[in-house]
């Protein structure tokens, strides 16, 4: 059986880099725990300032594929993804929720995140990469449920107050060939 | 309800359109063989393929099926199924190979489908045996439209253009409009909608009367504050007798604009100049320049955005559920920076997160919440707006037409639909 190869240059990053230290792994701990917070109290416009202004948030399509063709499980870059956004297209997304005519959040999702398998390594200066598991419960109306898995590679511009770091890159793993649900309406 | 009251209720003409169509399961068993087995459905698109052997694993209303390229360059589907005792024969959703060998007994077959090898032949086999009888059943009919590949179980069905009636001459102008033609971006986007597939259909057919409301969070997420509530669009709607549909924009210089603020700067210059030259000189002005499609369905489950890029089956799973498969379409001809704003804005409004899809799929999903009860999947539904045309007054379009919010596309959907059931 082939390893998952997930032939993004964040997972080449990650393995050629060190462990941080543990004062850098509570903090990203910190920020992890910070983030999911936010975005289950729907607390959005706190979320999007812990974006940075050049992000990158992407969410590549993974797929059922033959035993011996399994490197090529997840789409390759420039390929269709789930998400592909910048920080204005979160934006865009969050504008929509805001004008109270989204249906499909009208009533809105009720979610939990759970985040755990925090991983933190030394990038260059200013930087941590930071790789972590969620698992993501959304109840919505009176019987939708649904329960998203994924693995998350970040890169995090780090600050000395935890409060001022910024999200510079997202990679999220997804763990469906197809989506369980009517939407991806939510955030990882 | 019986299937027989309920078909016999419906009087699609006149938009009479019983709830029972979405919610009963003998009706759905019944239009997966009536009309899913006699239609033209949508396979894959050409580009997905470039080697011999390579293929791509989709359905045929229920029905699994393998699309393979051949060496000689053509296309086979067959049932991914064995003929020994009914495994799957493949379960990866794309890949390459030479031959598909069951994992149950290990009987092997070609990219044909023919049968190549049994295991253990000398000792399980007492009698002769013809192998070419034991083949994956094959689907007798294919055909490609503008690099779109579609199959067909009946082998007499009408050839695949002549069943598009008069809508060819609008479904032309749609995939027909140059010369090097549309290719995929790799992936397809795949998600679950508690729905009737009809309902999807239907809207891509025939309903541009939703976009201002339904779509009302996304248009406004995208325009500068302040900016005026958006309007219906003016134009035509195409359809045909045998059920195929779409809504025509008229107003070129809104849709300019709107391509250019959701898809991107690139996309809009290629689109608003080079292609649309090419397609003014192929097709003439009325369909290369004036009209722009902004929704449309090719009967029974093929539908597309033009303006959006997004192209998409509504594989069936059951009367409440529908699984769709939307790939994102490209011209060959425009520039990769064009196609890189395709990609990504595609993504954004119509894909697994689409800012516009997901308002479409939620409404589905709530027309189906109110049949569970024995009223509520009583209820006939009112479909018949619209001025009723079936020309074009200015004669400036072909075919049959009405103005473009109108229900007399989804008239002649449920009236195709209909027509199939009960014959």
């Amino acid at each position: 059986m082939q390893p998952v190869t997930y032939n993004r240059k964040i997972t080449e990053k990650f393995e050629q880099s060190d462990y941080g230290d543990a004062q850098q792994h509570f903090l990203a701990q910190r920020v992890l725990y910070r983030e999911a917070e936010l975005l289950d109290s729907r607390r959005y416009a706190e979320w999007l300032e812990m974006l940075s202004d050049d992000l990158l948030y992407e969410m590549p399509l993974r797929t059922n594929r033959l035993g011996r063709e399994l490197q090529f499980e997840f789409n390759d870059p420039g390929e269709l993804s789930h998400f592909e956004e910048d920080k204005g297209g979160i934006a865009l997304r969050l504008r929509r929720l805001g004008t109270n005519m989204a249906w499909s959040e009208d009533p809105p999702s009720r979610t939990r995140r759970l985040v755990s398998n925090i991983v933190v390594k030394s990038a260059s200066e200013g930087e941590v990469l930071v790789g972590s598991n969620q698992l993501v419960y959304r109840s919505r109306l009176d019987h939708q449920k649904e329960l998203f898995s994924c693995a998350r590679f970040d890169i995090w511009r780090i600050q000395t107050d935890p409060a001022a770091w910024q999200l510079a890159y997202r990679n999220i793993v997804f763990d469906d060939a197809i989506v369980h649900g009517s939407n991806l309406g939510i955030f990882f | 309800m019986s299937t027989t009251s309920v078909l016999n209720g419906m009087d699609a003409e006149n938009g009479v359109i019983p709830a029972g169509i979405y919610s009963d399961q003998e009706i759905f068993d019944l239009e997966m063989e009536k009309v899913f087995t006699r239609s033209w459905l949508f396979l894959a698109h050409e580009s997905q393929f470039s080697k011999p052997g390579d293929f791509f694993r989709t359905y045929m209303g229920l029905d699994e099926v393998l699309v393979v390229l051949q060496k000689d360059g053509t296309f086979k589907a067959f049932l991914n199924q064995c003929r020994h005792r009914g495994a799957r024969l493949c379960r990866a959703d794309k890949g390459n190979s030479k031959a598909f060998t069951c994992p149950y007994h290990g009987w092997t077959y070609g990219t044909a489908g023919e049968l190549m090898g049994i295991t253990a032949e000398e000792v399980v086999v007492m009698d002769k045996l013809d192998k070419q009888t034991l083949s994956a059943i094959p689907v007798p009919r294919m055909h490609i439209y503008c690099g779109l590949i579609f199959g067909c179980w009946d082998e007499n069905v009408a050839p695949f253009e002549e069943s598009l009636g008069e809508f060819k001459w609008w479904a032309d102008g749609v995939f027909n409009r140059t010369e090097a033609g549309t290719e995929v971006i790799g992936g397809v986007h795949k998600w679950v909608v508690p729905a009737n597939w009809k309902l999807a259909a239907e809207q891509f057919t025939s309903d541009i009367y939703h976009f201002t409301i339904t779509h009302a969070s996304g248009v406004l997420a995208y325009v500068p504050e302040g900016a005026p509530p958006p309007e219906l669009p003016t134009g035509r709607q195409g359809f045909s007798l045998e059920g195929h549909g779409g809504g025509f924009g008229a107003n070129t210089d809104f849709y300019d604009a709107f391509g250019a603020m959701t898809v991107g700067k690139n996309w809009a210059k290629y689109f608003s100049e080079q292609q649309r030259e090419e397609a003014n000189n192929r097709l003439g002005k009325a369909r290369g320049e004036t009209f722009l499609s902004v929704h449309m369905n090719l009967f029974p489950n093929l539908g597309y955005l033009q303006t959006n890029q997004t192209l998409r089956v509504w594989h069936p799973r059951g009367p409440n559920e529908i699984e769709v498969w939307a790939w994102t379409l490209v011209d060959k001809d425009a520039p990769a920076e064009a196609k890189e704003e395709v990609r990504r804005s595609t993504t954004r409004t119509f894909g697994t997160s689409g800012v516009f899809e997901q308002d479409d799929s939620e409404n589905w999903a709530e027309v189906m919440r109110s049949l569970r009860g024995p009223i509520g999947k009583r209820t006939n539904f009112y479909a018949g707006l619209g001025k009723h045309e079936t020309r074009d007054p200015s004669g400036q379009t072909e075919g049959m037409s009405d103005s473009i919010v109108s229900e007399s596309a989804a008239r002649a959907f449920y009236g195709r639909w209909h027509k199939l059931m009960t014959s």
